[in-house]
Order: structure tokens, then C-alpha cells, then sequence
């Protein structure tokens, strides 16, 4: 592969996993939502498929998907968080934002990587099509 | 989306979705999306076609 193509850089969002296992290590002291970053791992598979202009233009569809779900949930994260300060949050306010956070940032990223999945496999299923 | 010729010229040059993939530096699922109109390049890689077929892009690409 040469000009239209690169080493895949989303490949190494990757790394980020390994503070996933550094969660998993650390799950007894409290420190369990860092396990959430494993996800990232997925990433891994993209290493040895090339990326070209057709690639880029499947992660930018599935980003720009992803970013209007992101603003969505923020959105209503904010006013949940809103209405329950307004009618006097109590001790548990610190779990619901940690709760609401993790929603907020997590669910967008699968969002992403399950409508990169399904792209990828529909490119597969037509170069299928296309032999038969 | 465009409609092109690239079958029509892959055909006649005697060239795979695979080989020409190779040539231009892209995948193989990219030539095939572009030779069913699923997808419309950039004009870099166009012209790259193009000159792999030595033709120009306008009589590759129809509108």
C-alpha cells in the first residue's frame, strides 16, 4: 500500500486499554470504572487494515453519529443532574454523576466502534456480493 | 454518486479489483464500492485511476 493509505492510526487508541487493566488490578480500591477503558482495546483490529480515503470516510460518518448521540446524552445528563440538584441533592450525588459521566462518555464510544463494526461489515458482504 | 467506467477499463487492461487496488494504494473494497457508485473518490485518487488506464477522469467518471 502506498499513497492513499497509512499505517492505521486508529489502531492506537488501542493502548488505551491498558489503563483497563490497570482498573482490573485496582478494582479492589475503588478504582473499577477505569476497567470501562478495555474497550479500547477493540482498536487493536484495525492495526493491519489500511486506511484509505474509503476508511476515513466510514470513521467520519460513524464519528459525526457518535458525536450528535454524545451531545444528546449530555444534554439530558446536564438536566438530570439540574432537577436533582434543584430539589436538593443528597449523599448519593457523587454516584450519580460518576453514573451520569460514565454514560455520557462511554455509550457514545460504543455507539462509534458498533457503527464502524457494521460499515466494515458491509464493505466485506458487497466485495462478497461482487464474486458471486 | 458517479457512475463510472472502471470494469469497463479493468476489463480491458486485463486487471483484477485486486491489482488495481495495489496500484493506486488502496483496498480492495474500495474499488469495488467505486465501481457500483457506492462511494465517490477524491479527485487525487481519480486521477490516479486515471492514469493507471491512461485516460482522463472525465471519460472515467460520469455525472
Amino acid at each position: 500500500m502506498n499513497k492513499h493509505t497509512k499505517k492505521n492510526p486508529l489502531s492506537y487508541l488501542g493502548w488505551l486499554g491498558l489503563i483497563g487493566i490497570i482498573g482490573v488490578n485496582l478494582s479492589a480500591h475503588g478504582a473499577w470504572i477505569l476497567q470501562l477503558f478495555l474497550i479500547y482495546f477493540f482498536f487493536f483490529i484495525y492495526r493491519n487494515v489500511p486506511a484509505d480515503e474509503l476508511f476515513w470516510f466510514n470513521v467520519k460518518k460513524a464519528g459525526l453519529s457518535s458525536f450528535i448521540l454524545g451531545l444528546i446524552i449530555n444534554n439530558i445528563v446536564l438536566i438530570t443532574l439540574a432537577i436533582f440538584e434543584s430539589i436538593g441533592g443528597n449523599q448519593d450525588a457523587t454516584k450519580l454523576i460518576i453514573g451520569m459521566f460514565l454514560i455520557s462518555s462511554f455509550i457514545p464510544l460504543l455507539f462509534f466502534i458498533g457503527i464502524l463494526m457494521y460499515y466494515n461489515r458491509q464493505e466485506k458482504k458487497y466485495v462478497e456480493k461482487d464474486n458471486a | 454518486m458517479l457512475k463510472t467506467r472502471i470494469k469497463e477499463y479493468r476489463a480491458k487492461y486485463n486487471l483484477s479489483q485486486e491489482d488495481l487496488a495495489k496500484k493506486v494504494g488502496v483496498r480492495r473494497e474500495t474499488i469495488g464500492h467505486l465501481e457500483n457508485g457506492r462511494y465517490n473518490p477524491s479527485l487525487k485518487l481519480a486521477m490516479d485511476i486515471a492514469k493507471v488506464f491512461e485516460t482522463t477522469v472525465e471519460d472515467l467518471f460520469k455525472y
